[in-house]
């Protein structure tokens, strides 16, 4: 994998996290500095270190930044930005409903389909407990989104 | 999952366009690292075929010990031979491709890389040697000084033969010529085996008594041969 693939990846996940474009990009450079400033070089196998530092270095954000109430258009920025069909707007309807753990899970393995070894590693779990939780972040979605579908 | 769903999902997850990515990525470097890191990195470069082969050559000869095959005595030798022939087309494929991989570019000299080439597979090779002789000696109840001196002998004597031809003009041109040399000296000590015993029994005593002497000079003439080589390491490159 190279260098811009992991930026990216990273960066989905970071905006995930913080839901700003701006400290997102930061928080990523930040990662990356850190990161060769550590090994010097980057391989894939090292994705899950990234994770790590990009992880840690979200919780340090969370904690400098005083919470501040959120924009009007917040909804609009966080739901619609993206391409707005009708499926996803459910899919994201349903995301809502889970816990960030699991979305963060769904997140990792699904979008940024990284490996089951790397995601137990930066998130510091057991494989096994990674496969039961995702599993169950798996059938929850899928059951709140047959729900959206009957509300429909 | 299913992949449309995947799909769905990754739209869901929508991150804005980062901006400035393509910057960040273009002034990223790398930081610089120790030579230790350096040689260890070269080790990730090296051909799995040369780690089989160094692995085949202790799992036969171990094996061909403990089963006290006398035919593991001269097989072990050539195989040796062939070990130096290894290190030879090693440090070539690094000049060939003048340095080999693009990624390190940008980092190292060529020099630095052949240098470390020739110290990974130059420290293997003595590593199989003082790993195996041992076994060898002790399985044939020999002295183990004089079967690893014995065992070194054709192979640095394939390594200097190999580097001074690579560095002509002719070695040069040639693709594999350090390999003909390595077929060369394991024909020759076949046949001196099979066929001319007298000459491998003074072989035999002569390593006995000049041993020492003839493997310190073989060294320093290797050695002389690699220093001219990582030398003229740009010219060929």
């Amino acid at each position: 994998m190279d260098l811009e693939k992991a930026y990216d990846k990273i960066y989905r996940y970071t905006y995930f996290k913080l839901n700003d474009q701006a400290v997102a990009e930061d928080i990523v450079q930040e990662t990356f500095l850190r990161f060769m400033e550590q090994r010097g070089r980057f391989s894939d196998y090292e994705m899950r270190y990234l994770y790590t530092i990009a992880r840690n270095l979200c919780i340090d954000e969370f904690r400098r930044v005083k919470p501040e109430p959120l924009p009007d258009d917040y909804e609009q920025r966080n739901f619609y930005s993206g391409k707005s069909t009708e499926d996803i707007v459910m899919v994201r309807e349903a995301l809502s409903h889970l816990s960030v753990e699991d979305q963060e899970l769904l997140l990792l393995r699904h979008v940024n389909k990284e490996s089951v070894g790397t995601i137990s590693n930066a998130l510091g779990i057991s494989r096994f407990a990674l496969y039961r939780r995702l599993k169950a972040a798996e059938n929850e979605l899928r059951m709140r989104l047959e729900v959206e579908k009957n509300e429909e | 999952m299913k992949n449309d769903m995947e799909k769905l999902l990754s739209d869901a997850f929508y991150a804005p366009e980062p901006k400035n990515k393509q910057a960040f990525l273009k002034n990223i470097r790398p930081r610089e690292i120790s030579t230790f890191e350096m040689i260890l990195q070269q080790f990730y470069y090296i051909r799995f075929s040369v780690w089989l082969y160094v692995l085949g050559l202790i799992v036969v000869v171990v094996t061909g010990a403990l089963l006290q095959f006398e035919a593991i005595r001269i097989l072990f030798t050539i195989m040796m031979s062939f070990t130096a022939v290894i290190t030879v087309l090693e440090t070539r494929r690094s000049k060939k491709f003048g340095m080999s991989e693009l990624e390190m570019a940008t980092r190292y000299s060529l020099k630095s890389v052949v240098i470390a080439r020739m110290l990974i597979v130059g420290m293997v090779s003595l590593a199989v040697l003082f790993i195996s002789s041992p076994i060898m000696a002790i399985s044939f109840q020999e002295d183990v000084i004089i079967t690893t001196m014995r065992t070194m002998i054709p192979y640095l004597v394939t390594l200097f033969v190999s580097l001074r031809f690579e560095r002509s003009v002719l070695g040069r041109s040639t693709e594999y010529g350090s390999l003909v040399i390595g077929f060369a000296v394991s024909a020759a000590m076949i046949f001196f085996h099979t066929n001319c015993r007298e000459i491998i029994i003074g072989y035999i005593e002569m390593v006995e008594k000049w041993g020492v002497f003839i493997v310190v000079l073989l060294i320093a003439l290797t050695v002389s041969e690699q220093c001219k080589t990582v030398k003229n390491v740009e010219e060929f490159a």
